[in-house]
């Protein structure tokens, strides 16, 4: 139990500093990596609290979706090195106030939530998973489809946005 | 006495991978070369390439090797001869090499340097491509098997090999493990024609020793991936179980090797387009197929 | 040995180091100046003679140097051998001058022979001399001249030696690409807002990120400009001043404002508007929001844009003189936009003037001079000037011998196509192509007219089996296509493809086979004798690059003009055709297409 919570501690503590290394960088392409290594951490707080598939998926997700993200940084910015010595903290009082108040909020939920019971004993991995598939399958189908067809439809949206359409431009002036 | 042989897999795996890598290139077959090699990079001087992101330079060769090292952890090679037999097992070995990408771009990144970070970028590119061929002939996989874990999908092919019971998805895994382990003709980030060397051009010395054991540890992951999940792993008569498995796994070594350097090395926007136009639907279509053979023959 | 890498004299370690010396020894690893094919076509199976190919400096400790080099390719060698790193050691075939390479660990003849009793002589003093506690410093003047540290904050802080800046403490880093960008140290006026070691002295656009240039301090006013103008800081719009000067609070270049000085709208982006309302009004916006927030959809307004619609993404590459994918010594400067090519710049780092000298050349000597130069095909142009010089005199050649010379032509044309082959394996990734191609060119370009019935059966062999290597015309089908390209006279003729060209190569191949059945024998063409003859004369011969023409002018014996004109710097001006907006490896793979040889490129 002791290890446990050591280890939980010290991912969610690495979590963080990644994350506060997101911000304190000048360089977009560390500034994303340290995004994927602050995801993976928590990927790895799952796994210590013995949430084997979550855990599993977290790592493997993040590390696609933050190098993506990294590319994307890297094409559309124009110092990604950060040579020029960029700022990375943006609109500051308004950032600040959201951290506190989404933090607040954490912990209240955390704290005056009702989580029920606490399991006494945690099922194997294999239970899990079995019950992860019947939970996916069973009511929580309508949310997860609809999540899904939601983030297709913003991708195909973002990506008609920002494609340009040269020749119809032309004819527009 | 099982972690003494998991560590002699790991190092003589390295060991004849490096050798067969060699033959494959040069028509050779040496098997003091890795050897001579390895001690050839451990004089040599690590040079640091100009203006290099120092962090990410160090760290990428190191990120590359752990991931492969990792990603060995679920292969069993006998009954009970495995790391961690995990009930997300052919998850968490797509999960550990996910990890490859992040070093090939930190290495392509670090040194400063515009072949190592177009290799880099491009690795990116291929995952694109590949990351749903790996993930998808795994999930047949895992539906044959009723499990994730890696010794529940070798005992499930007891009766017949996934090879035959599912030969599409062995086709487009075996595709796709090679791209990932930038194989030729998929070794788009590190090609010596187009970028003399990519993501390795700038490393020297003992920088480039690990990169390079990380590299043969992935093939040999790969390898042996495909070996669990499609060719009956430790499956075999007479010889014991490991046997079958070292066996297996450098035979398949050696075909993929061989069969990458007689191809020419493929264009970035074909391999995408081949992956998406052909691979994912025939990857669907192998999903069904072994749904169906699931529900109708259970072998 | 003279690169040896420095190790402690540590007797503990003694035998360690032997080890190790041992092993590298035995693991050579070559960088081949000027280049692979230049070694196949001097007869040199560097396999052999137990070197390996490396891919590049970073993986080479050994630098191996076939003279003799012109300056240039001399240069970018010093610079590769700065690259490898330590213990390494340069071997040098043939005679002729080094500098500014270092002296040679072992020389030989250009020659398989002396490069094997060459290799020898490394060989042990690698084993020997690998680690010393002694190590001179190689510094190769090329790279001396162009490194410059200078301060990202602090341009006018410019210093020879890596360090700190002495205004800010930051790392000095290496000024930008100051060798061959002879724009950067013009007369400065116009610089970017995040690249301060970009300076034009035109308005346009930085070549590093796309944004638009602004006018750098000390401006030697322009037309446009204010007298009251005002200059304000990138980074911190608050500042504003009507000097040029550096920002006190981050120390920046201060840039120009757009004129609208002192209204309290300070926004340093709003130099570069165009005055549009819907801009403002963002612009307001933003303001709100962020005060002295750097938009780069104004930065980068009206600038223009690449074919993928970003900015902000071009790099300059070299690919050549020494590049593994590429004939040694062509040079290619990609301006790549991602890994699309957005420009080219090619050229060739071995090219020789063709001039000739005050009061003409005797003919021994330019015959002599012509089979030096052209290193690839070397009887092919001495059979030119010979039958040029036949024609100047006036002299009818033989048949017979014709027949022969056309023999000794069709041979290297063979031993050409079949260079071009292994390179092509090379870029391609296909060694056991490439090693066949190799050993066959080899083998054909001295070969005796008997020895080349023997090698018959594996040329169709290594012909039959490109045909059948899988995808490989799919994977040439469509690339540097040239369409309506009157210059280009080599394989495939206009419109073709890389894979028509390689299919017309290899007809090629086959035809040679049938041209040299045909000629029955082999001779090398001598010089003949045109002693106190006058006249014009001129030759065309077919070599595998296509058609190659000399114009002769003879007074008295002496050559006293020439006209060279080869297919490949015919066909040089094609390669910005057959690259732009390609991919990356295309762009590459087209390029290897045209088999353009750098030492047919005029000066």
């Amino acid at each position: 139990m002791t290890a446990q919570v050591f280890f939980l501690a010290a991912f969610g503590l690495a979590a963080v500093w990644f994350g506060i290394v997101v911000f304190r960088t000048h360089s977009m392409v560390r500034s994303a990596l340290a995004l994927l290594f602050s995801q993976t951490a928590i990927g790895a707080m799952f796994l210590v609290m013995q949430a084997e598939f979550l855990g599993v998926l977290q790592i493997m997700m993040m590390a696609t979706e933050m190098s993506i993200m990294a590319i994307f940084m890297v094409m559309f910015m124009m110092d990604p090195g950060g040579l020029g010595e960029m700022d990375m903290k943006h609109q500051r009082k308004l950032s600040l106030a959201a951290g506190v108040i989404a933090f607040l909020a954490a912990i209240g939920v955390s704290v005056f939530a009702d989580w029920g019971p606490a399991a006494t004993v945690v099922p194997s991995a294999d239970e899990q998973l079995r019950m992860l598939g019947i939970e996916l399958l069973g009511r929580s189908m309508l949310i997860f489809e609809s999540a899904g067809l939601t983030i297709l439809t913003a991708m195909i949206a973002a990506t008609a946005v920002a494609v340009q359409m040269p020749a119809k431009k032309e004819d527009a002036s | 006495m099982s972690t003494l042989i998991l560590v002699l897999f790991l190092l003589l795996g390295t060991y004849f991978v490096a050798v067969i890598e060699e033959w494959s290139v040069t028509g050779r077959l040496r098997p003091a070369g890795p050897v001579r090699a390895a001690l050839r990079l451990l004089g040599t001087e690590s040079v640091l390439a100009r203006k290099p992101d120092r962090l990410f330079f160090e760290v990428a060769p190191v990120l590359l090797l752990v991931a492969a090292i990792l990603s060995l952890a679920i292969i069993p090679l006998a009954p009970g001869l495995i790391v961690t037999d995990l009930a997300t097992g052919a998850l968490f070995f797509n999960a550990a090499l996910a990890y490859v990408l992040v070093a090939l771009i930190m290495g392509g990144w670090g040194p400063d340097g515009a072949y190592a970070m177009i290799g880099g970028w491009r690795f990116l590119g291929q995952l694109i491509g590949y990351a749903m061929l790996v993930v998808m002939p795994i999930t047949a996989v895992a539906m044959r098997s009723e499990s994730l874990s890696t010794v529940v999908i070798v005992q499930s092919q007891e009766q017949l090999w996934n090879i035959l019971y599912q030969p599409l998805g062995f086709v487009l895994f075996a595709l796709a493990g090679m791209a990932m382990a930038f194989v030729p003709p998929f070794d788009l980030p590190t090609g010596a024609g187009d970028l003399a060397g990519g993501v390795e051009a700038e490393y020297t010395g003992v920088r480039r020793l690990v990169f390079r054991l990380g590299r043969m540890v992935l093939i040999l992951s790969v390898a042996s991936a495909m070996t669990v999940f499609y060719l009956g792993g430790w499956l075999g008569p007479v010889l014991p179980g490991w046997a079958w498995s070292a066996i297996k796994i450098l035979v398949v070594t050696a075909l993929m090797l061989a069969a990458g350097r007689a191809l020419p090395r493929v264009r970035e926007a074909s391999f995408l387009a081949w992956c998406w136009k052909l691979g994912i639907p025939l990857a669907l279509v192998n999903i069904f197929l072994v749904g169906v053979l699931v529900l109708v023959v259970p072998l | 040995m003279f690169g040896a890498r420095q190790s402690t004299p540590v007797a503990l370690f003694a035998p360690l180091r032997r080890l190790v010396a041992g092993a590298m020894a035995r693991d050579l690893r070559a960088l081949v100046v000027p280049g692979a094919d230049v070694a196949l076509a001097a007869g040199l199976d560097l396999a052999a003679a137990g070197l390996a190919l490396a891919e590049g400096p970073r993986q080479a400790n050994v630098l191996l140097v076939i003279l003799p080099l012109p300056a240039a390719m001399l240069k970018a060698a010093s610079v590769a051998y700065a690259q490898m790193p330590r213990p390494r050691a340069v071997l040098v075939l043939g005679e002729g001058e080094i500098t500014p390479l270092p002296e040679a660990d072992a020389t030989g003849a250009a020659s398989q022979e002396g490069l094997e009793k060459a290799v020898a002589t490394l060989r042990r003093a690698f084993a020997e001399g690998a680690f010393a506690t002694e190590v001179s410093d190689f510094d190769a003047p090329a790279l001396q001249t162009r490194i410059e540290y200078t301060c990202p904050m602090h341009p006018e802080v410019v210093s020879d030696e890596p360090g700190n800046c002495p205004k800010c403490g930051m790392n000095l880093v290496e000024a930008g690409g100051d060798g061959g960008h002879e724009h950067h140290h013009a007369a400065a006026q116009y610089t970017c807002p995040m690249h301060p070691e970009v300076v034009s002295d035109e308005p346009g656009n930085c070549p590093k990120c796309g944004m638009n240039l602004v006018e750098a301090e000390g401006d030697g006013g322009h037309e446009h400009h204010h007298a009251a103008a005002q200059y304000t800081c990138p980074m911190h719009p608050e500042v504003v001043s009507d000097e040029p000067g550096n920002c006190p609070k981050c120390g920046m270049n201060l840039v120009e404002a757009g004129g609208d000085g002192g209204d309290g709208h300070h926004d340093h982006a709003h130099h570069q508007h165009h005055g549009q309302d819907g801009e403002d009004a963002q612009v307001g916006w933003l303001e709100r929001i962020e005060p002295g927030f750097m938009s780069m959809i104004e930065l980068t307004e009206g600038t223009p844009r690449s074919s993928d619609g970003l900015q902000m993404e071009w790099i300059d590459v070299p690919f050549g003189p020494l590049f593994p994918g590429l004939p040694g010594g062509l040079t290619l400067d990609l301006t790549l936009d991602g890994d699309t090519v957005a420009g080219v710049q090619v050229g060739s780092a071995v090219a020789e003037d063709w001039a000739l000298p005050d009061g003409g050349l005797d003919p021994d000597t330019f015959v002599a001079a012509l089979g030096v130069q052209m290193r690839l095909s070397p009887v092919s142009y001495r059979l030119l000037a010979c039958r040029a010089l036949q024609a100047a005199a006036g002299i009818t050649p033989l048949p017979d011998e014709d027949m022969l010379h056309d023999g000794a032509l069709a041979r290297e044309r063979l031993a050409e196509r079949l260079l071009w082959l292994a390179q092509m394996g090379r870029q391609l990734g296909l060694p056991r192509i490439e090693s066949r191609a190799a050993g066959l060119s080899r083998a054909i370009r001295e070969a005796a007219p008997s020895e080349i019935d023997a090698l018959r059966g594996p040329l169709s062999g290594l012909v039959e089996s490109l045909r059948k290597t899988p995808f490989l015309a799919r994977r040439l089908r469509g690339i540097g296509r040239l369409d309506d390209q009157g210059v280009w006279s080599g394989p495939g003729g206009a419109g073709s493809d890389a894979a028509t060209r390689l299919t017309a190569r290899l007809d090629g191949v086959m035809a040679d086979l049938a041209e040299l059945k045909r000629a029955g024998g082999i001779s090398t063409p001598q010089t003949p004798d045109v002693t106190g003859v006058g006249g014009h004369g001129h030759a065309t011969v077919e070599t595998a690059r296509g058609p190659a023409h000399l114009h002769l002018e003879l007074s008295a014996g002496r050559i006293v003009s020439a006209s060279l004109d080869t297919p490949s710097n015919r066909h040089l001006p094609l390669v910005e055709t057959v690259t732009c907006q390609a991919e990356l490896a295309d762009a590459l793979v087209a390029v290897a297409s045209l088999d353009l040889s750098p030492w047919e490129v005029r000066a």
